[in-house]
C-alpha cells in the first residue's frame, strides 16, 4: 500500500523569460516503510520535488497540477493552514544543506524540543524524553534528528551525505536504515550518486529534466537498466570494485526547461534516439510489475544495453 | 649528448634528468593558533597541517592523495605548487629546492607547475570572456604575440573538445556549463606548457554525466603531454580511475603508499581499510557493512603523541600511543605506517 502517491505531479517556476516546467508530470509511489532513491542531475527537479511533497517551494514556484496523495489525503488541494498539520508531524525534510536547517546559537537540545512543542504534540518535558530517546538510538550524529523529532511516518532527506567524508556518509545511512526498521518510516533518498541508491534504497526512482525516466526495485536497475539515461549514468560512474573499465560520458547538457524539446527531453543526448523520440513524449510505462521506463524503445532494452557499452555511441553530435 | 657541464653542476643535472619531478622530504606545514581576538600566540599551539611527509612523484606518472577533509590533501597541493611555504623540511622541484627559488627561477616554476581547482566558476574571472581567461596567463609570462595568443587559445579550446572553439571565444563563464568551464580550467592551466599538473577535486563540483568526460579528457592529455600529474580527491573510485599511485593521508601523516591496485586491492593500513568499507559501491547485492572503528573525532591540534590513527583504530596495541609508527615496505613498492606490519 502506498502511503504517498503523486500523480502527474507538476510544479513550474516563473522566471524573468518565462514559465519553466521544473517537474513536468511525475508519477511516483512511495510505499509504508521504504526507502526510496530519487537520482538525477543538478537541475534536473529532483529537489523542487521534494520541496512540492510538503509544499515548502519557493516564492516564484507552485503546484500547476496534479495530485499529492499522503495516506489518502491530497495535499496538494489542502489549504495553507491545514497543511501545517502534516509538516513535521507525518513528513519531515532534512534539507540539503544540514548546518542550515540548525540554529548555530541554540543547543541542540533546546531545537528538539521547540519543534515538539511549538507544533502543540508535547508537553516541555515529554519533549525532553523524546529528544533523548532518538538520541540514543542513532548515536552520535544528533543534528540531523530534528526532521525526525515528531516521528514522522516519511522523511524527505535531500542529498543528507553529499559532501561528508565516507565514514560519515556509511554512519548516516546505517543509521537512516535503522530508522526505517524501528520507526516504520518511509524515506526519499535524493541524491546523485547511484552508488548510495545501491546498497541503501529499496527502489531507485531515475528523473530527467523534469520527469521521472525509470522506476525500479534496486536489485533490477544495475544488472538491467530500461532507460538509455540509466545506462549512461552507469556507464559515467566509476567503481570502486571494477577494473579499470573506460568510463563513457554522457555528452551534451540536460535541454533548457523554459524551452525543453517537444518530445522526449533525453532525446538530444540519446544515442537511441529515432524520430519518433523527436516529437512524441514518451509516457512513464509498467513494462514488468513494478518496473517502469519513459521510453519508446523500452521493449528493445537488452539490445540497448548491449549497445549502450560502446563508447562510440555516445558521441552524439552537440548542437 | 653535451660534454659533461663543470663537476659542481653534474651531479646536480642528473638529479634533475633522471630523479622524480616532484620530491616532498619530511614536509612539515604547523599553523599557528591564536587564542581570542588579541592574545599572543601560545607556543606549542599548532594545527598540525602537513606533518612529516615523504614521496616523490616520478615523471610522467600520476599521483592519487586521498583522505578526509581536513587530512592535509590540499595543504599538501599548496605547498607543491609554492603557494605557501613549509614549516619544516624540503620541497624538490627537479632536484631543486623550492623554497631557494625566486625573480625569474621563481616565474619559470609558476610556468612549469600548474593547479586546476575544485570550482572552475571561482577559478575563472566572470568578467573575462574565454578568449581573456585564456589568454591571461601568455601575457603574465609574455608569450607570443596578440595574434599569436589568439591562435593558441583557439587550439586549447580546441584540445579540451570545445568546439567549434571560435563559438566559445566570446562566452563568459557563466553561459558555460560546469562541465565546459572545468574544461576551460584544463585548457587554461596548458596554456603555458607546464610539466606539472595538480588537480584539486577537479570534477567533484561536476554532474556524475560529465565527470567521466573531464577525467578522460585530463588522462588523454597527461599522456599525450607526458604530464606528471597530482590528483587531489576525497573519491577513491575516482583515483582509482586516474592515478597508477595512491596515497592515503590521515591528519597531516602519509598512512599508506603504493600502487593503486595494491593500495585499493589490498590496503593494509587500518585506516585505508576503514575508508574502502565505508566507501559506497554500485553493487545491491553488497549490503552496507558493518564498521567496528570507533566514532572519534580526531583533532590536528596539540602534541600527536603515537600513532595519529589510535583512537580510531580497532587493531589499537599500546605501542601505537607512544611511537609514531614509520612507513614500512608491506609489498613491492607498497608501503604503510602501521605497526601492525613493524619495523620488527
Amino acid at each position: 500500500m502506498a502511503l504517498l502517491a503523486l500523480e502527474d505531479l507538476r510544479v513550474e517556476y516563473r522566471t524573468a523569460r518565462g514559465t519553466s516546467g521544473a517537474v513536468d508530470g511525475v508519477t511516483l509511489e512511495v510505499r509504508e516503510g521504504e526507502v526510496l532513491g530519487l537520482v538525477g542531475e543538478s537541475g534536473c527537479g529532483k529537489t523542487t520535488l521534494g520541496r512540492a511533497i510538503i509544499r515548502v517551494l519557493p516564492r516564484n514556484a507552485r503546484i500547476a497540477g496534479g495530485k499529492i496523495v499522503f495516506d489518502g489525503v491530497d495535499l496538494a488541494a489542502l489549504p495553507e493552514a491545514e497543511m501545517n498539520r502534516y509538516r513535521w508531524r507525518s513528513i519531515a525534510m532534512v534539507p540539503q544543506a544540514a548546518m542550515d536547517s540548525l540554529d548555530p546559537v541554540y543547543r541542540l537540545g533546546d531545537q528538539f524540543t521547540e519543534v515538539l512543542t511549538v507544533t502543540g504534540a508535547l508537553t516541555r518535558t515529554d519533549a525532553r524524553r523524546r529528544s533523548l530517546d532518538l538520541c540514543d538510538l542513532v548515536g552520535l550524529d544528533r543534528r540531523r534528528l530534528v526532521a525526525l523529532a515528531l516521528r514522522p511516518r516519511l522523511l524527505l532527506a535531500d542529498e543528507p551525505v553529499t559532501a561528508l567524508d565516507v565514514v560519515v556518509q556509511h554512519r548516516i545511512l546505517k543509521m537512516l536504515r535503522t530508522l526505517t526498521a524501528e520507526l516504520s518510516l518511509s524515506v526519499i533518498l535524493v541524491t546523485h550518486d547511484i552508488s548510495v541508491v545501491a546498497q541503501t534504497c529499496d527502489r531507485m526512482a531515475v528523473m530527467y529534466a523534469g520527469n521521472i525516466v525509470e522506476t525500479v526495485p534496486t536489485p533490477d536497475v544495475f544488472p538491467r537498466p530500461r532507460h538509455p539515461y540509466t545506462m549512461g549514468l552507469q556507464n559515467s560512474f566509476p567503481n570502486l570494485l571494477a577494473p579499470q573499465e573506460t568510463l563513457i560520458p554522457i555528452e551534451g547538457v540536460p535541454p533548457d526547461l523554459l524551452h525543453p524539446p517537444p518530445g522526449c527531453r533525453f532525446a538530444p543526448r540519446c544515442p537511441f534516439a529515432i524520430d519518433r523520440c523527436l516529437v512524441e513524449r514518451p509516457a512513464l510505462r509498467e513494462l514488468e510489475p513494478g518496473r517502469w521506463a519513459a521510453c519508446h524503445r523500452a521493449e528493445e532494452a537488452g539490445a540497448l544495453r548491449i549497445q549502450s557499452q560502446e563508447a562510440e555511441r555516445w558521441r552524439v553530435p552537440v548542437p | 649528448m653535451a660534454r659533461p657541464g663543470p663537476m659542481t653542476r653534474a651531479p646536480a643535472e642528473a638529479a634533475a634528468a633522471n630523479g622524480p619531478l616532484v620530491a616532498a622530504e619530511a614536509v612539515q606545514k604547523y599553523f599557528p593558533l591564536r587564542r581570542g581576538l588579541f592574545a599572543r600566540r601560545a607556543p606549542g599551539e599548532y594545527l598540525r597541517g602537513v606533518d612529516g611527509v615523504s614521496f616523490a612523484i616520478p615523471r610522467g606518472s600520476s599521483l592519487g592523495i586521498a583522505g578526509e577533509s581536513g587530512c592535509g590533501k590540499t595543504t599538501l597541493a599548496r605547498l607543491l605548487l609554492r603557494l605557501i611555504t613549509p614549516t619544516a623540511g624540503r620541497i624538490l622541484f627537479e632536484g631543486v629546492d623550492l623554497s631557494t627559488l625566486d625573480g625569474p627561477a621563481l616565474l619559470a616554476f609558476r610556468r612549469r607547475a600548474q593547479l586546476m581547482v575544485q570550482n572552475p566558476y571561482e577559478a575563472i574571472n566572470p568578467r573575462f570572456t574565454m578568449e581573456q581567461a585564456l589568454a591571461e596567463p601568455l601575457v603574465i609570462h609574455g608569450i607570443g604575440t596578440r595574434e599569436d595568443r589568439l591562435d593558441r587559445v583557439i587550439a586549447a579550446l580546441a584540445q579540451v573538445n570545445l568546439r567549434p572553439a571560435d563559438a566559445f571565444l566570446d562566452k563568459y563563464p557563466h553561459q558555460l556549463s560546469g562541465g565546459q568551464l572545468q574544461r576551460v580550467g584544463l585548457a587554461r592551466a596548458l596554456m603555458v606548457d607546464p610539466i606539472f599538473l595538480a588537480a584539486d577535486e577537479p570534477v567533484s563540483m561536476l554532474d556524475v554525466s560529465v565527470r567521466a568526460g573531464v577525467l578522460n579528457l585530463m588522462k588523454a592529455i597527461a599522456r599525450a603531454r607526458h604530464l606528471t600529474t597530482m590528483y587531489i580527491s576525497h573519491d577513491l573510485s575516482l583515483v582509482r580511475y586516474v592515478c597508477e599511485t595512491t596515497m592515503i593521508m590521515y591528519l597531516g601523516t602519509v598512512a599508506e603508499l603504493g600502487p593503486t591496485e595494491a593500495v585499493l586491492a589490498s590496503p593494509k593500513h587500518p585506516y585505508t581499510q576503514l575508508l574502502l568499507a565505508a566507501a559506497p559501491v554500485p553493487d545491491p547485492g553488497r549490503p552496507l557493512p558493518e564498521i567496528t572503528a570507533p566514532e572519534q573525532v580526531p583533532t590536528p591540534i596539540g602534541p600527536g603523541i603515537g600513532c595519529p590513527f589510535q583512537d580510531r583504530c580497532p587493531q589499537v596495541m599500546p605501542v601505537c600511543r607512544t611511537v609514531p609508527p614509520p612507513l614500512v615496505f608491506v609489498g613491492p613498492k607498497h608501503e604503510a605506517a602501521c605497526h601492525l606490519y613493524g619495523p620488527h
